[in-house]
């Protein structure tokens, strides 16, 4: 069962901040809580206090910045697909994020909870690395803005550091070139391999290339050799040149073997998932803004 | 008879007008009104158990200190080796304990405690009592247990190894129970074959998952009576349980049941619960103990079987042999080992015409949670078996599989065989003939698709060019019904307010139990179903039944409930003859009201008749010849199914999507269509998961995916669109032509399912789940040695 616990709920940013600072490594913040709810009735933590984020304004908004749209770290999985899709040049974060566990998880969690858990199998991390996304982590000191890729250092772990939180997501959309798609491999809850790909797919050729993959590695990555290796190439080349990648690809991401499947599994998946992507993101190349 | 005559002659209302209406249980289970055991509000001076489990598959219990979960306030007394209260700690808490089918002797080896020994992750080790849930949790995590681990056993084949490591130490090897069933001559058999196959196939350990937890209960010791809430499917075998567990009367112990959240065979008394009444006897006030998820993985599990079978046949497809071992992996305790093992040998040889027929099981302990009884049990991995078996005979032979399988099915009126042997012993084949037509269930299944059940798939070459192949796949199903029933009684009242109120013990586990009994009684008396009111199972109503499960309750208690109604009408006529004249035999019953002439009254108004306090009631029963022929003990019927599926193969990333799905199942004859339809379905779901998706997973000293995030389980996105069929000739034993139908689905998934991937790549994937990397392996698709 749920053993007891302290609740804070801290109406400002610094308020937040001093909470967990002082009280240490055996406070845990939520916002969400989809998650953490799940392993403290299993017993797995057993925070002494939680910090509820919730009642922070700041964590709360979706707000417009130039080119970038910052996403309050609670702001619910629901309410980040709805503002993505109206922002545009979004798609891939909105695949991921609906593909995230049923409506009721939806409705409760947040990017920022899902962010802050670092599971390697997830879907936000593949899917806003395609953006170059970046987080705000908010401690005592104030605000550092970091890319996402510095986030999550290995399965489960953060470069969060201590009194810090995550306070928003920043995100900006592809331009209207661009075309993108998103895969995901599943069997159990959380997924099996995650694949994100962008690309500006003009006159026969690529453009422009990203490619991101999760859930086979210990943290989501950008694939930049086969990034680098695409651009310029026609269509019908992609499926020779992701082949002759194969063994980049699985040294990049160094699957291993559990209930998810085998590291030979994983490893023979990735680049028919890879190639099936691109070649989706090239075949939504000019279909419609929203791609 | 025709099947219309046959239907014509069911003495069934003709205005059904709640067929196709929601349960009478229903609006209470969605609005959160019914009230499951954890709902049930604290009773006074209420305390709470909580079990302290082994970590570890197998491990000696070294020291078990409990002396700091003691000294925490509030901690009330625990349960371990030393804390015995005068309690045989090994005597055993399983409901399995009375002798099945024959099996040797009882066999008595899960204790309330593991005493010397760990033997698999979740052993119980001790229970500790405290004033709130929270602090028999706290105290829990203070029992000090040191362990030496010992290495574990996860397989039939690690465990009949040389040199194996024992799982019981005082026995000479790991085998728990040897089981066989044979008739004619096999030998023979194949000497009359033109060719023979061989192959095997290999159904998992999964866990069945009820939405609600398993075991939980509340314990009531007040000096010497005992009163249960459990949610059990077998309150009179957990009356006994308690009763030899604490040297009761059995009169002395009372069990009721609540609503229960899903079962599927997992919903039993587990050690937990015996142990919290220990300490309710100690203490003298109530405790309670309400299982987590990870207690409810570790209660019980369905056993993994391999199934080798040999199969002669003659060139036209005509089976003339089958040879079948089935090699079971029974897990820590004998628990099911007896009923599951049997189960699974007199269901080997499907449904089939076999003139010489032989089954070998043999079940072994290993270090995993206890198996036992799973909805169809013994029968889903042995159906996977056997039809995946004559799948293939029907490829190599270049048959079409429904071909092939309507030719070899039993024909109605046909019998199994006349005799046979059952460990050895000769008995007349004492079973009812055939009393399905395997055509007409084949022709639905198939026409369910869009299949006319020939056409192969695509076999292995893509449709479009691309990655992705598909094929199609038949499996049938023949479940017998329950067998030692005993006999079923149910009680039913009425009053002056007209409320008829039904008396019995078969628990509700989401089955339908409530709905069925009181349609078959609102049908059989001709009044309202909102008249009607079903109890919860409460043994002190002395109405004894065998238990919902094994598929016995629709025939068993509906006919014992239709026999109560038709008795209270008999009862009726005799009160208001009494009261308002004439005799008993002038008084006619017609929709719900006794009738003379021009009087007419109703069941209530015959009650105010009398004045004063009056309840008319009647007990009704039933149970079919018991049979001294220990292969089946007497059976009252088969319940067949069929169904079939059309799949999609992803070739490159072994992903199996199933595009469409048709079941058909012989009701006899349905008493609640909607309830029965459901039934149908959700035997499909649960079969998707074991066929899918669902493995309990051993490694290193634990169960590593015991865990709603990490164990897999059919979600509504995973459910393909499926049409329900049902076969209704009013031919069934049950009330109104009613057949057992809760069991018939769910075992045609895996082979249905199977044979379709066949179709589309050309071969087998041989073990359940058919998870896309075992697909990817039987593609050759990747190398597995090649793993880190």
């Amino acid at each position: 069962m749920t053993s007891a616990f302290t609740l804070v709920e801290p109406l400002t940013l610094s308020e937040a901040a001093n909470a967990l600072m002082t009280l240490g490594p055996r406070a845990r913040s939520y916002s969400g809580g989809a998650r953490l709810l799940l392993e403290m009735r299993q017993g797995q933590v057993k925070p002494s206090t939680l910090v509820n984020l919730k009642r922070i304004p700041e964590l709360q908004t979706i707000t417009s910045e130039g080119d970038w749209l910052r996403i309050g770290a609670c702001v619910t999985l629901k309410d980040t697909i709805a503002a993505c899709q109206q922002r545009g040049g979004l798609s891939v974060v909105v695949d991921a994020m609906s593909a995230i566990g049923n409506v009721r998880v939806r409705n409760t969690g947040t990017v920022g909870g899902s962010l802050a858990v670092a599971d390697p199998h997830g879907d936000p991390a593949t899917a806003l690395l395609l953006y170059d996304a970046e987080v705000t982590l908010h401690g005592v000191e104030g605000d550092r803005r970091i890319p996402l890729r510095e986030l999550h250092v290995g399965p489960f772990k953060t470069s969060v550091g201590e009194g810090e939180f995550i306070s928003a997501i920043h995100v900006r959309p592809l331009g209207s070139d661009w075309s993108a798609a998103y895969q995901r491999v599943q069997r159990l809850i959380a997924p099996t391999l995650t694949a994100a790909v962008g690309v500006v797919f003009s006159e026969g050729t690529i453009q422009e290339a990203r490619v991101s993959i999760g859930s086979v590695s210990p943290t989501a990555l950008r694939l930049g050799v086969l990034e680098d290796a695409l651009r310029g190439l026609a269509a019908s080349d992609v499926d020779a040149l992701v082949e002759s990648h194969r063994d980049t690809v699985a040294g990049l991401t160094t699957p291993v073997t559990d209930l998810w499947g085998t590291a030979a599994y994983k490893t023979y998946i990735s680049p028919v998932v890879l190639r099936r992507t691109i070649h989706q993101a090239i075949a939504f190349a000019g279909m419609d803004n929203e791609r | 008879m025709s099947t219309a005559e046959r239907r014509r002659a069911v003495p069934f209302q003709e205005v059904r007008q709640w067929e196709e209406g929601s349960r009478i249980d229903s609006a209470d289970k969605v609005t959160g009104r019914a009230e499951y055991i954890a709902d049930i509000p604290p009773i006074i001076g209420e305390a709470y158990a909580a079990a302290v489990r082994s970590p570890h598959s197998h491990a000696r219990i070294v020291r078990v200190d409990c002396s700091r979960a003691l000294a925490l306030e509030g901690v009330l007394a625990v349960v371990d080796r030393d804390h015995a209260d005068g309690i045989d700690l090994t005597i055993t808490t399983s409901e399995y304990a009375e002798e099945h089918h024959g099996a040797k002797a009882t066999v008595r080896d899960q204790g309330i405690i593991a005493i010397d020994k760990a033997r698999f992750d979740g052993d119980l080790v001790a229970v500790v009592v405290g004033v709130d849930q929270e602090t028999a949790c706290r105290g829990a995590e203070l029992v000090q247990v040191d362990y030496e681990l010992l290495p574990p056993v996860y397989s039939f084949e690690e465990a009949t190894a040389d040199g194996a490591v024992l799982v019981h130490e005082d026995l000479e090897n790991n085998t728990a129970f040897e089981d066989s069933l044979e008739w004619g001559d096999v030998d023979r058999g194949f000497e009359d074959a033109e060719q023979i196959f061989e192959a095997e196939w290999f159904g998992g350990n999964v866990y069945h998952h009820p939405i609600e937890p398993s075991s939980s209960g509340i314990v009531d010791f007040r000096g010497k009576k005992l009163d249960v809430w459990a949610g059990t499917h077998k309150p009179l075998g957990a009356r006994k349980l308690f009763a030899e567990v604490f040297d009761l009367d059995e009169d002395d112990v009372r069990v009721k049941v609540p609503p229960i959240g899903g079962g599927f065979g997992a919903k039993q008394i587990t050690p937990p619960l015996v142990a919290a009444a220990i300490v309710s006897r100690k203490l003298g006030r109530p405790v309670r103990y309400i299982a987590t998820e990870a207690d409810s993985f570790r209660s019980t599990s369905r056993h993994a079987i391999t199934y080798h079978a040999r199969v002669g046949v003659k060139n036209d497809g005509t089976i003339t042999a089958l040879d079948v071992r089935l090699d079971i992996d029974t897990g820590a305790y004998f628990t099911g080992a007896g009923l599951v093992t049997h189960n699974a040998c007199i269901s080997a040889w499907g449904c089939y015409r076999i003139p010489h027929f032989r089954v070998y099981a043999k079940a072994v302990y290993t270090n995993k949670v206890p198996a036992a009884s799973f909805r169809a049990t013994g029968k889903n991995q042995t159906t996977f078996g056997v039809e995946s078996m004559l799948d293939l005979v029907a490829h190599e032979l270049g048959m079409a599989p429904s071909e092939l399988k309507a030719h070899n099915a039993l024909q109605r009126g046909e019998y199994v065989t006349d005799v046979w042997k059952v460990r050895g012993e000769e008995f007349v084949a004492d079973t009812p003939p055939m009393d399905t037509d395997y055509t007409e269930l084949i022709g639905a299944a198939v026409q369910g698709i869009g299949w006319d059940g020939k056409e192969p798939g695509d076999g292995g070459v893509s449709s479009d060019g691309g990655s992705r192949v598909r094929g199609r796949g038949l499996g049938l199903s023949l479940r017998h019904s329950a067998q030692q029933g005993g006999r079923a009684y149910a009680l039913v009242t009425v009053g002056q307010d007209e409320v008829l109120s039904v008396h019995h013990n078969g628990p509700d586990l989401g089955t339908g139990v409530y709905n069925m009994l009181a349609v078959v009684c609102a049908q059989t008396l001709g009044v309202d179903l909102k008249t009607v009111r079903v109890l919860d199972p409460d043994t002190q109503n002395q109405m004894p039944f065998g238990g919902t499960s094994a598929q016995r309750t629709t025939v068993q208690l509906g006919n014992a409930a239709k026999m109560a109604c038709e008795r209270l009408i008999e009862e009726a006529c005799a009160a208001v003859s009494i009261a308002a004249g004439g005799a008993p035999e002038e008084w006619t019953h017609r929709a719900g009201r006794v009738e003379r002439g021009d009087e007419s009254y109703s069941l209530g108004e015959v009650c105010k008749l009398f004045r004063g306090d009056v309840r008319l009631r009647a007990i009704g029963s039933y149970s079919y010849a018991p049979s001294v022929d220990k292969a089946f003990h007497g059976l009252d019927g088969w319940a067949p199914g069929a169904a079939a599926a059309e799949v999609e193969v992803d070739l490159e990333t072994g992903e199996v999507k199933i595009l469409q799905y048709s079941v058909v199942g012989d009701a006899g004859r349905t008493i609640h269509a909607m309830s029965s339809r459901r039934q149908l379905e959700g035997g499909v779901i649960l079969g998707l998961g074991g066929t899918m998706l669902e493995e309990l997973v051993y490694e290193g000293d634990r169960l590593t995916n015991a865990h709603p995030l990490l164990y897999p389980m059919p979600r509504m996105q995973d459910v393909p669109p499926f049409t329900v069929h049902m076969v209704e000739n009013g031919d069934g034993p049950g009330p109104f032509g009613a057949k057992g139908l809760a069991q018939t689905s769910l075992p045609c998934v895996a082979p249905a399912v199977g044979a379709a991937i066949r179709d589309a790549i050309g071969t087998y994937v041989r073990a359940t789940p058919f998870t896309p990397e075992r697909v990817l392996q039987t593609l050759g698709r990747f190398n597995t040695e090649d793993q880190s």
